[in-house]
């Protein structure tokens, strides 16, 4: 009996912080780069389907990113490119093919729509560990923290996020599901993730999206992940965005 | 049977009046108390069959892209320009207020407007309100000069002099929403009306705020109608005791009635036993036929009680005199409305049964109830009333003499006066534009004609545009470029004063993407391009296209925003677009394929089908009351003559209308109904007492049935004309009903008592 108190006091003493969660979530090994072709399935309330086929290339865990769109047909060669920045606002354009131009997208409309996904702009940046307060609200029987993040001082279109999350390997911690709540505090979305292990990387290969206000859903697959392709800065670039890479 | 009847019931009455009273009494409230479940049903699209081929698109329409039917709320000042903060935040909190309701799927107003537009910062393109809150001068002027550079979207929420918004309010697809949301909408803006002039319309607010204004409104001057109606009964029977006993009646026949309604829908919770706007006329045809009964029975037992002195004897000779004719004029009735089964308007056929029951049981009360009543109270024979025959009682044997010695002269005038209304027939208008329905002063007159004259006006029409191609197949330069066709043609005709499609979308787009060049405000040639505009217009949090356009691309609607026009210009409407459609797309283009709609088309359907339905109704009343009447009396010939003045009144009822310019609305054509209803009684009450004296080989046989039931029938119409009192109403149509009641009920009366009578005397050697 002595023992089980002093062994939670012990835990308790040496809990880990909600802030300490997200920096081993965040430092999680990463490849350098990754190819990879893309169907993204968007289902409507009346549970209608339509099927985007993309090909992704990012870089530094996604905050230099190119997408080009191959199907549907209408579609192809739209592309988008975006270039996460720490101290000024995230650089984002698209490539429209039928008009031969580029438009820019503000950073402020961060929570339009990715692609007509139920997908925001927001969902597909990474969070800055300094910008939120973290919190862990409880942890399982099986494992799993519920890390709760709250935006500090910068725009959202959330309030705040419930995220579940495991260490699959000594000190590596995935995502597993995660809540997103609207500003008044009601259940905008819920992502469901899926990673597999690539080489010595948990590469996210699956993710699925429901808006529960709208009552849609995205499912995300990632095919053909190819891993430190050794991509060069400068390919970041509005001009990379003509050509769709084979 | 009809004598054994006849017997029990009158013996029973007189020789045990208190159990009879009681007995009646108990079955009668146990019945009325039904009419705690009568449910009351506002929406009148629900009083749509649904075959209507207009509704039926109509309806997929709304499930498909939502209810394309608005409500506008325009508010504002005259002489005071709208766009400053503080009238700003007053629109913003409204339409954030309207926002909010359940009944509500989207507010369009100056301040939940989305622009696109180009920011001169980075040429990013930007999709966001037209003004964001806190609303300063800056956001106000940037918001004037786009509305100044996109009129067509000015006009939407702006009047032309900036003096008031326009609040569009979208509701949502739920049942009986028109209804809840006309009141919500007053609810939130009451507080508004001291500082602001405050307008409503658009045909969905029209459709839920109407039939509680008729209800009311018919309540208010049914009232003052019943009070007249006693009065003219207590002059003309001078005793207070015998008026009382009419309207005790009429007043349990009409509960027994609702009760009978409510009961059904109890039991069978069927939408036939809704009471909707239609049913509105129920009381007013129950009174008159209830009334009648009470009139028939205590007119001839003062009659009666004159002769003979005696309270027993006079109820026996009046109740079998009074038997038969009373008892064939309820089933004749009954029948007649029974035929309202066969009406393809849901609520109608409700109608029909419950009218039947409550005619029904008008009858049981005035040959139970009534006689007992009359046997409990005490009468006095010397009494004025009683002992000395009314003005109208004498002025009936000269009318009796007349008819006898000049029996062709009042035939031939007759005939003449019915030849002369049909003419009248032929000049019917048929009217649903509600500016027409109501009197200058009403609330929906005066907003809809503000809405007409300042901004989009009230009504729609509908275009929805199918291609055959498929998936995506709209979106297509060739069929967008022939869609924008029909659109620019419709913005030139005379009511039209928006329209709105996908089209609107991808041209602001367009020109958008091109640095904001008006020049490319036009429908990109490419299919990549007008994907292209989507694909980034999609990407927008607010951006919803699913009021335009379905989810596969190969469906859209093109709505026309129009002034309050009239109905006979429908069908003109509807002929031109499809001619144009003809001549301009479809000789040239066989993929798509348009459908005309709206709510303003599907009630003017509604109407002709309320007016097929009251034609068939009344030929098949006719037919039946022929048969009826032909079993009854024995005689076809007397048959023939029931119907004689039925007919003629029929006739001048609607070529007086034609004549006089009143329009046919789905209250005027309830008028055909009262007209049988009544005049039926009056035909039946004189074939059987002609008969009856007729059979007891008396001369002047004309002169005594005049003398008889020249009187009751008289004063029954009179005492019905009391309804007249509707002729005060606002609502025009209702007021027509008043006036047409009047007339309906001179032209039975004397109809019986110029042209049966006369036809009678002429005929009454070949009557068997």
């Amino acid at each position: 009996m002595k023992l089980l108190i002093i062994f939670i006091l012990f835990k308790n003493l040496f809990a880990m912080t909600g802030i300490e969660l997200a920096n081993l979530l965040d430092e999680r090994p990463k490849p350098n780069d990754v190819k990879s072709i893309n169907t993204m399935v968007l289902i409507n309330k009346d549970k209608k389907k339509k099927t985007l086929e993309l090909i992704s290339m990012s870089k530094d865990d996604s905050k230099k990113q190119m997408i080009w769109f191959l199907k549907p047909r209408k579609d192809k060669g739209i592309s988008f490119l975006k270039i996460e920045k720490e101290d000024e606002d995230d650089f984002m354009t698209m490539w429209l093919p039928g008009f031969s131009r580029f438009r820019r997208i503000k950073a402020s409309q961060k929570s339009d729509s990715f692609m007509g996904s139920d997908l925001s702009f927001e969902d597909l940046t990474n969070r800055i560990i300094e910008d939120y307060n973290y919190k862990i609200i409880k942890t399982d029987e099986n494992g799993f923290y519920f890390l709760e993040s709250t935006p500090k001082e910068i725009e959202s279109e959330y309030s705040k996020h419930i995220t579940k999350i495991k260490e699959v390997e000594d000190g590596i911690f995935i995502v597993y599901e995660e809540d997103s709540f609207d500003k008044e505090n009601n259940l905008l979305k819920n992502k469901i993730f899926n990673f597999k292990k690539i080489e010595s990387y948990y590469v996210m290969n699956e993710l699925m999206v429901k808006n529960v206000q709208k009552q849609s859903s995205t499912l995300l697959t990632l095919n053909e992940i190819k891993l430190n392709n050794e991509f060069e800065d400068k390919k970041f670039i509005q001009r990379s965005l003509k050509l769709i890479p084979k | 049977m009809i004598n054994y009847l006849n017997k029990l019931l009158i013996t029973r009455s007189v020789n045990n009046p208190l159990s009879v009273l009681i007995t009646s009494l108990l079955f009668t409230f146990f019945i009325a108390s039904g009419s705690v479940y009568v449910t009351q049903d506002d929406d009148m699209t629900n009083l749509l069959p649904d075959d209507i081929g207009s509704k039926q698109i109509f309806e997929e329409i709304q499930n498909d892209y939502g209810i394309t039917e608005y409500m506008y709320v325009a508010i504002g000042n005259k002489h005071k320009n709208i766009f400053n903060i503080k009238d700003l935040n007053v629109i913003s909190d409204l339409s954030n207020q309207l926002s909010e309701l359940n009944t509500v799927d989207e507010v369009i107003s100056l301040t939940t407007l989305d622009k696109i537009s180009l920011d001169p910062a980075d040429s990013s393109i930007v999709i966001d309100s037209l003004i964001t809150s806190p609303i300063n001068d800056s956001k106000i002027f940037s918001a004037i000069n786009y509305l100044n550079e996109n009129k067509i979207i000015k006009s939407r929420v702006v009047s032309n002099s900036n003096e008031f918004a326009n609040i569009i309010i979208i509701p949502e697809n739920i049942e009986g929403v028109y209804v809840d949301l006309s009141k919500e909408i007053h609810r939130i803006t009451d507080k508004y009306e001291k500082n602001y002039d405050l307008f409503y319309g658009g045909q969905a607010y029209v459709t839920g705020a109407v039939p509680e204004m008729v209800q009311k409104e018919v309540q208010i001057l049914l009232f003052f109608g019943l009070i007249l109606m006693g009065f003219i009964l207590f002059v003309n029977l001078r005793n207070i005791k015998a008026v009382a006993l009419i309207l005790f009646t009429i007043f349990t026949s009409l509960g027994a009635m609702f009760g009978f309604m409510g009961w059904i829908y109890y039991f069978t919770e069927t939408k036939q036993f809704y009471f909707t706007m239609m049913n509105t006329s129920m009381p007013i045809v129950m009174l008159t036929i209830a009334n009648s009964d009470g009139v028939h029975v205590l007119s001839r037992f003062f009659k009666e009680f004159r002769k003979c002195k005696n309270k027993k004897e006079a109820i026996e000779n009046a109740m079998n005199n009074l038997f038969l004719p009373i008892f064939l004029t309820s089933i004749t009735t009954s029948a007649a409305f029974l035929m309202l089964l066969f009406s393809p308007i849901v609520s109608l056929t409700g109608y029909g049964i419950t009218i039947a029951f409550g005619i029904m049981w008008a009858w049981l009360l005035s040959n139970t109830m009534l006689p007992s009543l009359i046997m409990l109270l005490n009468w006095n024979p010397n009494s004025k009333a009683i002992s000395k025959p009314s003005l109208v009682e004498k002025t009936m044997k000269v009318f009796g003499t007349l008819v006898t010695k000049s029996p062709k002269k009042v035939l031939f005038s007759g005939i003449f006066i019915t030849l002369f209304a049909i003419g009248g027939i032929f000049l019917i208008n048929v009217e649903v534009q509600y500016n027409k329905m109501f009197r200058e002063g009403n609330i929906i007159r005066d907003s809809a004609e503000f809405l007409d004259k300042y901004l989009m006006g009230n009504v729609n029409v509908i275009l929805r545009v199918t291609s055959e191609s498929g998936y995506d197949g709209l979106k297509n330069p060739k069929n967008l470029k022939d869609i924008q066709k029909i659109q620019n043609y419709l913005d030139t005709t005379k009511n039209v004063t928006s329209t709105i499609s996908i089209n609107d979308v991808i041209k602001q787009l367009h020109k958008t993407i091109m640095d904001d060049n008006q020049d490319f405000y036009t429908i990109p040639d490419s299919a990549q391009q007008i994907n292209n505009l989507l694909f980034l217009y999609e990407m927008n949090e607010e951006s919803d296209l699913s009021s335009l356009v379905n989810y596969d691309g190969d469906q859209g609607i093109l709505t026309g925003l129009m002034k309050t026009f009239s109905t006979v210009e429908v069908p003109i409407l509807i002929q031109n677009m499809n001619d144009f459609i003809d001549r301009n797309i479809s000789s040239i283009n066989n993929d798509l394929k348009f459908e005309i709609t709206g709510m303003m088309i599907f009630i003017e359907d509604f109407m002709w089908l309320v007016i097929k339905s009251s034609i068939s109704s009344i030929i098949l009343s006719l037919l039946v009351i022929l048969t009826i009447s032909s079993l009854f009396f024995r005689s076809w010939r007397y048959g023939l003559m029931s119907i004689i003045p039925l007919f003629s009144a029929i006739i001048l009822n609607f070529g007086l209308m034609g004549w006089f310019g009143i329009e046919l609305t789905h209250l005027t054509a309830i008028l055909s109904s009262i007209i049988l209803g009544v005049g039926v009684d009056f035909t039946i009450h004189y074939i059987t007492e002609f008969k009856r004296i007729k059979d007891d080989n008396k001369n002047n046989i004309s002169t005594e049935t005049i003398d008889n039931v020249g009187y009751p029938i008289i004063l029954d119409a009179t005492s019905n004309m009391a309804f007249g009192s509707l002729l005060l109403s606002t609502i025009i149509p209702l007021a027509h009903v008043g006036g047409l009641m009047v007339f309906a009920m001179l032209s039975t009366s004397i109809g019986a008592l110029t042209l049966l009578a006369s036809a009678l005397e002429i005929f009454k050697t070949k009557m068997k």
